[in-house]
């Protein structure tokens, strides 16, 4: 009987917290280090309607943390399929569709996503109020390595220079790869949200869409033999804007990751840059 | 001395044992597998793999007081409609239970309920893909007239386990010491806590949520009353959008029989019940309780179409079934009996009030406007001859598909389910069983037809032929045939199905708790054996 009393006092005097307001943290926590910065990506659909509160998750994600956070929305999957009018336009490409259906995200269901890319292959799919404490998790991570990208287009040719540049702070492997997505932010597009009525939204405001990979969906390996600490590499890639992409090139950044590819596919280093016009 | 002699005793210590204590075994095997192709008409998916099987293989030893179970499981990959996340295989049940005199121990996996499950039931139901099951320890101590039940633990999330999760229960009989007679009664309370750390930048969370029930059962001759009452401290999560309002629920059933009917009524109350291990996930996955369901579970095809999924955010209702028994010879009774079911539900949403974005005022009752579910079902079963059985079925539901299948744009659906099953025994082992059903209605994808035929050769051979037909769809280029075969084998404890066919999306439910199935096309396997 003692072990059952024991339990109860457990269960009943340690098993509970009130909380009163305010509900909202007042400071919100900082990060560790200065050194990561998180790659968010929302799965999603612009005929999926529960999916503009995900978005609204991630934006205010992207408001707290700023630069630190990279937020890609990834249209892919059933509720990316374009319709009868008004859903006609088509969000997707084949980097988006590859990654999704790698990832099984879609099949998941949406709006879902990852951060990092971390868990693979069994807890990296995060619901919308999951991504919270992952990228605060995240966010108090070092990253073994720097990373930074600038683009530049020639707007005539539309043709884009893409740099980068990456030192290594600890030793990396041969699984490390660096992939390059152009994102576009800002598309004015139709979006479900079943929180309105009419559901239809016209001009929704889509924000940072993938729209391709500039080294397809996974980029290309670093070194195929490993790389000492300290090392710095500098690249240079250019990309030309397809002839019947919509895009505005003023709305374009590019997203630079260096990820684990093969291995466990966690993303160790993002950035982002827009793409500046001359 | 020759070394090899020493193997003599060492093999009759086994044999010893054998003789000495109680040893049983038991074990089973069941999988399922299907191929995919990908079926653009009626919406089925490419899949990659093009296959997908689940299997899972129970073993349990007993050996005196001792007993050790263990479960298999492999999803290479996952069937469609089951989480991604299974993939893979491992042993993700594993438990080493001790039971002498009044003493039961637990260490490793269990499955618990306390009450009807509204603050606590992990149980595993393979065709929706749950297995809540809880890894940690477990002590039950029952004497005469008092059980109490008390565990520690995490919860199954695929193969792994999360949370930690605690728990107590006490449950007295006090009929047993003549309290109360002619009435049995009994009485019950649990407590059942849940921690996870606040991890979360952006709201204060309470990292321990507590949930209490108390609940009470009194039986006189064939009357019984089940009162159950719950409630649950702040608990803001993904399900019920941050909102820090405790969580309340009420169940009363009351059952007897009148003449010769019998009767079941039921009514709940349940609002912000939604209790998760996990407070970011959804669906079947993490889930700690179980609302009891008031609709009718539904076997037949059609009837499934539009089945209600409880509702632990928020519903309010009430059930009453009538069962009236037919003699044998009767003229709705047949040469063998029949019965006749009368059963009805209606359920609403709760009447609520934001107060700000983080709470909500909810009187009691407080039954809200919007219906989520109104179901009439009428059924009549006879064996008219030692040959021939019947059972005929009409059901008139109004069902809140939006709420149901949280989805937007459908509204509430208007339906007549009729449904006719026949079988006819034409010679002995020789069995046809036929069946036809039909809904109907102007709204969704419109109406179908169903029909089957089945015939059995007991006890090995049974073949199946079915198609379901969405002839009423409004759109005509979608008025689509989802035929099917299968054939069914058993030999002694091994059962192979082998089928082909369409099948269409939908959701599928087991006592009130739903999951989507995607459109699938192709073959399936399906093997189950006993040890």
């Amino acid at each position: 009987m003692r072990w059952m009393l024991v339990l109860g006092i457990l269960a009943l005097g340690s098993g509970c917290d009130i909380i009163e307001p305010p509900y909202r943290e007042l400071s919100p926590p900082a990060a560790d280090t200065a050194a990561v910065t998180v790659l968010l990506e929302d799965f999603t659909g612009f005929r999926c309607g529960n999916c503009p509160e995900a978005h609204e998750r991630a934006e205010e994600l992207r408001q707290l943390y700023g630069d630190r956070l990279i937020v890609m929305s990834i249209h892919a999957g059933f509720f990316a399929r374009p319709t009868a009018p008004p859903y006609t336009y088509d969000f997707r490409n084949p980097v988006a569709e590859e990654l999704d259906r790698f990832f099984g995200i879609s099949q998941a269901g949406n709006p879902n996503g990852m951060v990092n890319r971390r868990g693979y292959p069994t807890g990296h799919i995060l619901g919308k109020d999951a991504w919270a404490a992952a990228v605060a998790t995240e966010l108090r991570r070092s990253a073994p390595l720097t990373l930074q990208v600038t683009a530049e287009m020639d707007t005539p040719s539309r043709t884009v220079t893409i740099a980068v540049r990456i030192r290594y702070l600890q030793p990396g492997s041969p699984d490390h790869y660096l992939a390059l997505y152009v994102v576009e932010d800002s598309v004015i597009q139709y979006q479900l949200d079943y929180r309105r009525t009419p559901p239809d939204i016209p001009d929704y405001v889509h924000r940072f869409v993938l729209r391709d990979g500039v080294l397809g969906t996974w980029g290309e390996q670093l070194d195929a033999t490993g790389i000492p600490a300290g090392t710095e590499l500098r690249r240079s890639y250019s990309y030309r804007f397809p002839e019947a992409a919509d895009w505005k090139p003023h709305h374009c950044w590019i997203v630079a990751i260096v990820h684990r590819y093969g291995t466990t596919y966690d993303v160790l280093q993002a950035a982002s840059a827009p793409i500046h016009l001359r | 001395m020759n070394h090899r002699l020493w193997v003599v005793p060492l093999l009759g210590v086994p044999c010893v044992l054998y003789a000495a204590v109680d040893v049983s075994f038991s074990g089973g095997v069941q999988v399922e597998a299907r191929s995919y192709r990908a079926d653009s008409l009626i919406g089925a998916p490419d899949v990659r793999e093009r296959t997908g099987l689940n299997a899972y293989a129970p073993v349990s030893i007993r050996l005196g007081a001792l007993s050790l179970s263990l479960r298999y499981e492999a999803y290479l990959p996952p069937l469609q409609g089951y989480d991604r996340r299974y993939a893979g295989t491992g042993i993700p049940f594993r438990a080493l239970e001790y039971r002498a005199g009044n003493l039961h121990l637990t260490l490793g996996s269990f499955y618990e309920q306390f009450g009807s499950g509204m603050i606590l039931r992990t149980y595993e139901e393979r065709l929706l893909g749950i297995d809540n099951s809880l890894d940690g320890v477990r002590f039950r101590w029952e004497a005469s007239g008092i059980r109490l039940t008390g565990f520690i633990a995490r919860q199954r999330r695929f193969f792994e386990w999360s949370g930690l999760i605690r728990g107590v229960d006490v449950e007295l009989f006090p009929s047993v010491w003549g309290v109360g007679a002619p009435v049995t009664w009994r009485l019950g309370a649990s407590v059942v806590s849940k921690y996870q750390p606040d991890t979360d930048p952006l709201y204060r969370l309470p990292e321990n949520v507590l949930a209490y029930a108390i609940r009470g059962a009194w039986q006189w001759h064939s009357w019984q009353l089940n009162v159950e009452w719950a409630y649950k401290y702040n608990d803001p999560s993904a399900l019920n959008r941050y909102s820090y309002n405790p969580g309340t629920g009420l169940y009363v059933s009351l059952s007897g029989e009148l003449a010769t009917a019998s009767i079941l009524l039921q009514a709940k109350r349940v609002d912000n019940m939604a209790f998760y291990s996990d407070r970011t996930a959804s669906g079947t996955v993490s889930v700690l309780n179980y609302m009891p369901p008031l609709s009718k579970q539904h076997t037949y095809r059609l009837a499934t179409l539009y089945a209600y999924a409880s509702q632990p955010g928020g519903e309010i209702g009430a059930a009453a079934e009538c069962l009236l028994p037919f003699p044998e010879g009767s003229p709705l009774g047949g040469d063998g009996g029949g019965t006749l079911t009368l059963s009805y539900c209606r359920i609403h949403g709760l009447d609520t009030l934001h107060t700000d974005e983080f709470r909500y005022r909810s009187p009691f009752p407080g039954i809200g406007k919007e219906l989520f579910l109104e179901e009439l079902t009428v059924e009549h079963t006879a064996f008219w001859t030692p040959r021939l059985k019947s059972t005929v079925m009409l059901v008139r539901q109004i069902y809140n598909r939006d709420v149901s299948e949280g989805v937007r744009g459908y509204g509430l659906i208007w339906n007549w389910i009729a449904i006719a099953d026949v079988a006819y025994t034409f010679a002995p082992r020789h069995t046809l069983r036929a069946e036809a059903q039909y809904l109907w209605t102007r709204q969704d994808r419109g109406s179908w037809l169903f029909a089957l035929l089945e015939y059995t050769i007991s006890p090995t051979w049974g073949m199946t032929l079915w198609d379901e037909f969405n002839f009423g769809n409004p759109h005509r280029e979608a008025r689509f045939h989802y035929p099917g075969t299968a054939l069914t084998v058993t030999l002694q404890r091994v059962k192979i199905a082998l089928g082909y066919g369409r099948q269409r999306a939908g959701i599928v439910c087991v006592g009130g708790v739903c999951r989507y199935m995607p459109a699938a096309h192709g073959l399936s396997v399906s093997l189950t054996a006993a040890l």
